[in-house]
């Protein structure tokens, strides 16, 4: 009888996401044959975007079919972009459950789709500097990340021209400047606060780094300013994979990508090798597998660190990557300070202000930054604020009284400015913020679910009373009217989808998962390049930085292939 | 008017609430509709009232603030105020109420009492005849910071509240599960637990399929039917509190004010077996209801059994009923062991267990 011989492909990435994307096109680039596995489904224009959809088109008016969110998505829907528009971005918590100690909530979010969650990301785009990355030589806390500013500056400089980010130059050194499309303006109550807050606290106030085009690049439409991001975008305006890095990585010819491919495990040989991965089709549950030279995991931090987990071949009991008990541990996921805010009196128009910019501004982290003014002693590390000033399009209608053409009239005279700030402090790594498999609990494909065992330590809470006072000084500096401020509780774990850690990176194997190039220490060809490996979090949005580890990492496996070593 | 009113200022008010309660519901006999139905109402409604009148007037504030009363019982009732007359001892049908100030004022004594309570155990939602749903409750709870909450929607049979049949309590509970797990990854700490305002017959049995009761957190009986009857009805209570089915005797008697009398029984018997198989009666905390009284609840603090604090809330507004409950077993006097709210969730279902048990 003839065995049909299996296909082996170069590499296989598990995830079609920021991070997988950007392996992905790497390495087909460098002339690699690539296999993609994708949880979820495709994702098509016509049928899942609700761009330019106005409430009236919608069955429930946008309010959302309360219970079946309710009953399909009762953790997701707690997010703020999952809603009638955008749920279908979002998981079936139904399927994907997770276990975690009462005393300690925590908000899974995720999307399971070709893209992941680059359909629904707030696309801000700022680097880490050596204030990240060498924290812990300079505050003496934890470990420093194996890599330094300058071995990823030319992968920032890679990604932010490729995906194109718009952003102002500004010459901080606590936040490097990149390769810049023109930013986006500030608003007339952004503006304000610049000059307010500048003038108290000595702060740059800036527009957000987003990744939306300012300007047609790389064949791509500039943005309309319709500010409907989280919905999907037909002009593909935002960065997401399925526009941007998959096509790239399709064009070579060398992709093949699976959807509906629920990665279980790894498949291991008796040497610790990695021979490829045990997949679920999602519709059909039958199980297949799939084999490649070398494999890597791009699925979400948690859901990365949780097929390691599970891989747990003889050579490796404790999970691939797990020989020094580290994986899992160490996660961090930044908290907000959020609901200060009020009316600016003075913006108050008759004439709004044009809508759709889908950014804010942000004002970055001066506290512990290495400057000598904002120094703060309480606690170690830092924070940044972001805030927008606006007009809304017809919110203020249902705040105002009267009925009848009186009350028409006045709502379209009368158009508050409403002005808003939060603040995102960094979250320690610490321990005993870990991440395991629960032993009773499955998935929907039969798989070991994540008991998550996360909270805010001392330090973390004692930032945010200094993020809290601080907030609460700017909205009282700005002179707003109906004045919120902010509240004293620190968000739920998770609530900001920047969960990272788990399987940091580091060049000492006893505490670290991967070494610098994402390599797992204990297997010679796993690679993990998403979220997962961030060795301390800093106060900014992940998702640039994982783009950057991903474009290097897989440089470095295309490299690693052409020695021959793989 | 309020000038003259605050010569007259004494500290205890020459009316109260009670007593404008008492006047409007007998001027509601000799007056013509509609106003026959208003008078009523706000005779319902004065146990609602958060101040007393008297206090109301004497800070010059106007009688239009509380719920039904309009300008001509404002007039009504100042004149009322400015010429007191003699108030009668009111009949049954009205008998045993406390207004909210009275409420108040016994829970200011107690302090400890009132911050003891961790949760409710009667209310409704837009499963049956409430117009809340499960999650607005349990955000509502959330807000009073209580650790639970029972959802007790009617059963089949009583189809004028639009009771639920067994496959609709299977459906409830995948909302319960739904909301519970919403709420916890945010953080919120009330449980939702599931149970059911269950019918009782008059021969005390329920109308659901025992085995689906089987899976409730805890199970509340109650009487709905052949609720005027004036003979001693103690067998009923009886039969009910042997029914191994519940655990709570709710709105005990089936008083309503000013519109029905309830029931009587041999009172004595009833706690004694309730205390007996170690089940609780309940202190129906909606206004109108009472249920059951100050004078009620002294004997069974006498035969020692326990008692179960549920608004029968119909909105999660009307989960400050609770203080209603509260008072009326503070004045009684019922020791705070003997009452189920102020045990934790677990607490309460280790001994709903035990009660099943036997």
């Amino acid at each position: 009888m003839r065995v049909p011989r299996k296909k082996v492909h170069d590499v296989l990435v598990i995830g079609s996401g920021a991070s997988g994307g950007w392996v992905a096109k790497e390495v087909a680039e460098r002339g690699l044959t690539v296999l993609m596995l994708e949880a979820g489904p495709p994702r098509i224009p016509t049928r899942d975007f609700t761009e330019h959809v106005w409430p009236y088109q919608l069955k429930f008016r946008g309010f959302g079919d309360q219970r079946r969110l309710l009953q399909n998505q009762p953790v997701q829907r707690l997010c703020y972009a999952c809603d009638e528009y955008s749920h279908q971005f979002f998981v079936n918590d139904l399927e994907n459950p997770y276990t975690f100690p009462v005393d300690k909530p925590f908000m899974w979010i995720r999307g399971r789709q070709i893209g992941g969650k680059t359909f629904c990301w707030a696309r801000e785009s700022y680097r880490y500097s050596d204030n990240e990355f060498k924290a812990a030589t300079r505050d003496g806390y934890g470990e420093d990340w194996p890599i330094s500013y300058k071995e990823l500056e030319p992968y920032y400089d890679h990604v932010e021209s490729y995906i194109g980010v718009s952003g102002s130059r500004e010459g901080l050194s606590q936040m490097p400047d990149g390769q810049f499309l023109p930013p986006m303006e500030l608003s007339c109550g952004g503006a304000l606060a610049k000059k307010v807050i500048g003038a108290k606290f000595g702060w740059r106030v800036i527009p957000d780094r987003v990744a939306n085009l300012t300007t047609e690049h790389r064949g791509r439409p500039a943005c309309h300013y319709c500010d409907q991001c989280q919905r999907g975008c037909y002009t593909a305006s935002y960065f997401n994979s399925p526009s941007v890095t998959l096509p790239a990585a399709a064009r070579t010819g060398k992709l093949t990508l699976v959807s509906d491919a629920v990665v279980s495990d790894l498949i291991v040989d008796r040497t610790g090798r990695a021979e490829g991965v045990h997949y679920i089709d999602r519709i059909t549950h039958e199980h297949r597998e799939a084999y490649a030279r070398a494999v890597v995991v791009a699925a979400g931090a948690l859901e990365s660190t949780r097929i390691l987990l599970n891989s747990r071949p003889p050579s490796h009991p404790q999970g691939i990557g797990n020989s020094t008990g580290v994986l899992g541990k160490y996660l961090m996921d930044h908290f907000t300070i959020e609901g200060g805010g009020g009316y600016m009196p003075t913006l108050r128009s008759s004439k709004r202000e044009p809508v759709g910019r889908p950014c804010g501004f942000l004002i970055p982290k001066y506290v512990n930054a290495g400057g000598k003014d904002d120094r703060n002693s309480n606690f170690i590390r830092g924070y940044r604020f972001d805030g927008d000033g606006s007009q809304e399009l017809y919110g203020h209608a249902f705040l105002l009284p009267e009925f009848g053409n009186q009350w028409r009239e006045r709502v379209k005279k009368d158009i508050p400015y409403y002005f808003a700030i939060e603040a995102q402090g960094e979250c320690l790594p610490r321990e005993d913020n870990f991440v395991r498999l629960d032993p009773n609990k499955k998935d929907a494909w039969g798989i070991p679910v994540l008991h998550i065992n996360a909270s805010y330590g001392d330090n973390d809470k004692a930032m945010a009373v200094a993020m809290r006072n601080h907030v609460a000084a700017i909205v009282d500096e700005m002179k707003l009217a109906d004045v919120s401020m902010p509240r004293n509780e620190l968000s739920i774990f998770g609530k900001n989808i920047h969960e990272c850690g788990t399987a940091r990176m580091g060049d000492k194997p006893d505490k670290s998962v991967v070494d610098r190039n994402c390599k797992v220490h204990d297997a010679p060809n796993v690679f993990v390049t998403d979220g997962a490996v961030f060795t301390t979090q800093g106060c900014y949005e992940p998702t640039l930085t994982i783009m950057a580890i991903s474009a290097r990492a897989g440089e470095h496996i295309a490299e690693t292939f052409r020695r021959g070593e793989l | 008017m309020a000038i003259a009113s605050q010569k007259r200022r004494t500290t205890a008010p020459l009316l109260r609430n009670s007593e404008i309660a008492e006047l409007l519901a007998l001027a509601a006999d000799s007056a013509k509709m509609p106003l026959q139905k208003a008078l009523r109402r706000a005779s319902r409604k004065a146990y609602l009232w958060p101040e007393e009148v008297m206090s109301l007037l004497d800070q010059g504030r106007s009688l239009l603030e509380l719920p039904a009363v309009g300008p001509h019982l404002t007039r009504l009732i100042t004149s009322w105020i400015e010429n007191p007359p003699e108030v009668p001892s009111p009949p049954e049908i009205r008998r045993g109420f406390l207004t909210l100030p009275e409420a108040r004022a016994e829970l200011k004594k107690k302090p400890e009492f009132a911050s003891a309570v961790k949760g409710d155990l009667q209310m409704h939602t837009q499963w049956c005849d409430g117009s809340g749903t499960i999650e607005d409750m349990a955000r509502a709870a959330a807000e009073r910071h209580y650790q639970y909450i029972a959802i007790t929607d009617h059963s089949k049979g009583l189809k004028i509240a639009g009771g639920i049949d067994e496959e609709q309590l299977k459906r409830q509970a995948q909302e319960i599960e739904s909301v519970n797990s919403s709420l916890q990854a945010e953080g919120v700490r009330v449980q939702v637990l599931r149970s059911i305002e269950l019918n009782l017959t008059p021969s005390g049995q329920g109308d659901m399929d025992p085995r689906s009761l089987r899976d409730l957190d805890v199970v509340l009986g109650c009487f709905h039917s052949s609720l005027r009857k004036k003979e001693d009805q103690t067998e009923r209570y009886l039969a009910a509190l042997r029914n191994p089915d519940i655990q709570i005797l709710g709105h005990p008697r089936g008083r309503i004010y000013n519109f029905r009398l309830g029931l009587t029984a041999d009172w004595e018997r009833v706690f004694a077996l309730a205390a007996e198989l170690d089940k609780a009666v309940e202190i129906d905390g909606y206004p109108d209801r009472q249920d059951l009284n100050v004078d009620l609840l002294k004997l069974a603090r006498k035969a020692g059994c326990r008692i179960s604090l549920g608004t029968d809330s119909h909105d999660p507004l009307q989960l400050r009923f609770i203080e209603y409950s509260l008072a009326a077993a503070s004045k009684a006097g019922v020791h705070p062991d003997r009452v189920l709210n102020f045990m934790t969730a677990g607490e309460l279902r280790k001994w709903v267990s035990s009660v099943r048990g036997s």
